[in-house]
């Protein structure tokens, strides 16, 4: 192995070359190194915040998709209804970690139950009242978000999906002096019908929205707000059929965003009418969370590449330019009988040799280094996000946004707040990685031009420029 | 059935209708013009003639350092593009150049060495050190001048430092091309003996590229070469 020798005494003999090559590779693989640490960094921050939020799937009639299939006249044909059968088998998916499903539906209050004073009943109806059918009330976005509130009982789930059960707001339970356990008597939807229930209060919550905020779509009060177990709501309204009821929107909390295909796939081979329905990714939290750091990495990892493409080209140049200088030792070592592959193999461990002592050193200063570069980054792409959260204005009551320019999904996500804070440590994949990464470049850079060099015969490379 | 005569023995290098050209800027410069030529082991050959003659070339290519545009080069009887050109300066060749050549990041002993080392000169007893040290020493450069780096020596040491790296690896043919240009006559005198003993002693091929008339006459052969052509027979000094 007289060729490792050689690259060692070359290396220590030519300390101003040695010291450029290490200097140049210093640069590359620190640069490199803290790239991949913010990468990497960001990449456990967005996982936190997955674990966290996790994503959610909407399963939802798309209108565009049935006016398309040349439906939507006179509403939808039995077959194309959504029913709860096909969300509950979507439900039991490895993927899904919980799911609800809702229904948009009216009932009318009878036994004397009332609407909350000062709110407007339905024109022509005064004891009919919009309210939803749910499965699991947990999962209802005004809970979700922290907008609503249980403040007595206990909510819907599954255990509550047939039973005759509702949760009533605060407001609407103080009109009608209703408690935990108390019954409502609640008729079906249908003038027409006779039927009627007596329905459980078992829990009480507390809407956040001013009792003058009414829904867009259904002009009620938040202060008559009633979720009704879904099952129970669909025996009232006749819309029950073999355990299965009607649904507007189901959603799934998926394990990861990634998941999405699976549920996909499994929805299609369930018999969801695809060509009609969608399941769509809501992750709108976790890009809220998210964006700062999702900004910063990709920052950082078009940094890197450039970094290790321009290093890899400077590099290049610096042992082409050595390799240069030094065709006449190979010729020297060629005209000894030396192997050529063992030219080629000082050249490579001279470099590697650097390369390692570049990334070694850099692996001890990178860290604390990008921590700082990497809080710096993400403080202005965070400061930009909050800005954008905070400028956002609510349509006015009874609104939703669309005729003052403001689109329903530009509502930023209530209490997820931007990743302002990314830790950088240092691992050993992420040092191999950059080892790999440096020494290929290394490699690549020192073996073309030592290629190149001894293809010509030692008395050429000894008397060229002579 | 005997012979009468015994069979004239294999010589070790063989140039046989050996010519070259060297090709540059469109023109082709004929350089060496059907070269016959043997040398035989236990012998010094001089090639003398005038500068553009063709000797360097002629050692490049009875060096293996370059392959003839026609004609063929043996060694021990066997073509040199199958004995591999590598192999043949590694094992059987060695080579002393007009500019030394030597590595000019390391010191004398280590560029003998490292010869070895690539040459597969086998350690032996007190290892390549010691034997690189006793080389260095018969060319005379002592044991401080052995540890400085090449380049802090001067000419004519540098010149005893190419030539001890050669003399070092344990090969059969040795060539030199103006070995004590830079050398003063009493150390000259000592490498013209070295040659000898090598070739006599110890049975080696050594040829030798030179202008020196003094070099000449003390070798056992001299080849006159003149516009890239031999200008007769070997003249025999012995």
């Amino acid at each position: 192995m007289n060729f490792l020798k050689r690259a060692v005494r070359s290396l220590w003999a030519r300390k101003a070359r040695t010291l450029i090559m290490l200097v140049a590779l210093l640069a590359i693989s620190s640069m490199t190194l803290g790239a991949s640490l913010i990468d990497d960094a960001t990449s456990r921050a967005g996982q936190a915040a997955q674990d966290g939020v996790g994503a959610e799937a909407d399963l939802s009639l798309d209108i565009n998709k049935l006016m398309a299939a040349g439906g939507g006249q006179g509403g939808l044909s039995a077959s194309q209804q959504l029913e709860s059968a096909v969300a509950d088998k979507l439900g039991d998916s490895p993927v899904v970690e919980s799911y609800n499903y809702t229904v948009s539906d009216g009932v009318h209050l009878l036994g004397g139950t009332k609407i909350v004073s000062g709110t407007s009943a339905q024109p022509g109806d005064a004891t009919f009242l919009p309210l939803q059918g749910v499965l699991n009330s947990a999962r209802m976005p005004g809970f979700q978000s922290g907008q609503d509130r249980l403040v007595a009982g206990r909510g819907l789930d599954t255990s509550t999906k047939n039973l005759d059960d509702v949760l009533v707001e605060q407001r609407f339970a103080t009109q009608n002096n209703l408690h935990v356990g108390d019954k409502i008597r609640l008729g079906a939807d249908d003038p027409g019908s006779k039927a009627a229930a007596d329905f459980t209060v078992v829990g009480i919550y507390s809407d956040s929205l001013p009792t003058s905020q009414s829904d867009p779509d259904t002009g009620a009060s938040p202060a008559n707000g009633i979720l009704a177990a879904i099952g129970g709501l669909a025996k009232l309204n006749g819309e029950i059929d073999n355990g299965s009821v009607r649904i507007n929107t189901a959603t799934f909390q998926l394990k990861s965003p990634g998941d999405l295909g699976a549920l996909s796939a499994q929805a299609a081979h369930d018999g969801l009418d695809t060509s009609i329905y969608d399941l769509t990714l809501n992750d709108k939290a976790y890009q809220q969370m998210t964006g700062p750091i999702n900004s910063v990495a990709s920052t950082t990892n078009l940094a890197k590449w450039l970094i290790a493409i321009a290093g890899a080209a400077v590099l290049g140049l610096l042992v082409a330019l050595t390799v240069r200088q030094r065709r006449r030792e190979f010729g020297i070592l060629l005209a000894m009988g030396e192997r050529k592959w063992k030219l080629v193999a000082q050249l490579l461990v001279e470099t590697a040799a650097l390369a390692i002592v570049a990334v070694g050193l850099s692996a001890f200063f990178a860290p604390s280094l990008t921590q700082s570069a990497g809080d710096a980054l993400l403080h202005s792409q965070v400061t930009a996000a909050q800005q954008k959260i905070d400028d956002y204005v609510a349509p006015p009551a009874g609104s939703t946004g669309v005729n003052q320019g403001t689109s329903p999904d530009s509502a930023p996500v209530a209490g997820a707040n931007p990743i302002d804070k990314i830790h950088v440590s240092l691992d050993a994949a992420t040092v191999g990685e950059v080892a790999g990464v440096g020494l290929g470049i290394a490699i690549l850079a020192a073996a073309i031009p030592a290629v190149s060099a001894i293809r010509l015969t030692p008395r050429t490379i000894l008397t060229k420029g002579k | 059935m005997t012979s009468t005569t015994p069979p004239e023995a294999e010589p070790v290098l063989r140039l046989a209708a050996v010519s070259h050209t060297y090709s540059g800027d469109g023109r082709k410069t004929p350089v060496l013009k059907q070269i016959d030529l043997s040398f035989e082991r236990g012998t010094l050959t001089a090639i003398v003639g005038p500068s553009g003659s063709g000797k360097t070339t002629l050692l490049s290519l009875a060096s293996g350092l370059d392959t003839p545009t026609k004609g063929t080069v043996y060694f021990d009887g066997r073509d040199l593009a199958d004995v591999g050109l590598g192999r043949y300066r590694n094992r059987h060749a060695a080579t002393i150049f007009q500019h030394y050549n030597l590595l000019t990041y390391m010191t004398a002993l280590q560029n003998v060495t490292t010869a070895m080392e690539i040459t597969g000169v086998e350690p032996g007893q007190g290892g390549r050190r010691r034997r690189a040290l006793e080389v260095l020493e018969s060319v005379g450069l002592d044991r401080h001048e052995a540890s400085r780096n090449v380049m802090r020596l001067s000419g004519g040491q540098q010149q005893r430092v190419a030539i001890a790296r050669a003399l070092a690896c344990d090969v059969d043919i040795l060539f030199a091309d103006e070995p004590t240009g830079n050398l003063d006559e009493e150390t000259a005198q000592g490498i013209i003996e070295a040659f000898q003993e090598l070739a006599h002693q110890r049975n080696k091929c050594v040829v030798v590229v030179t202008h020196s008339q003094h070099i000449a006459n003390q070798s056992d052969h001299v080849l006159i070469l003149r516009n890239g052509k031999l200008s007769g027979p070997p003249r025999r000094n012995r």
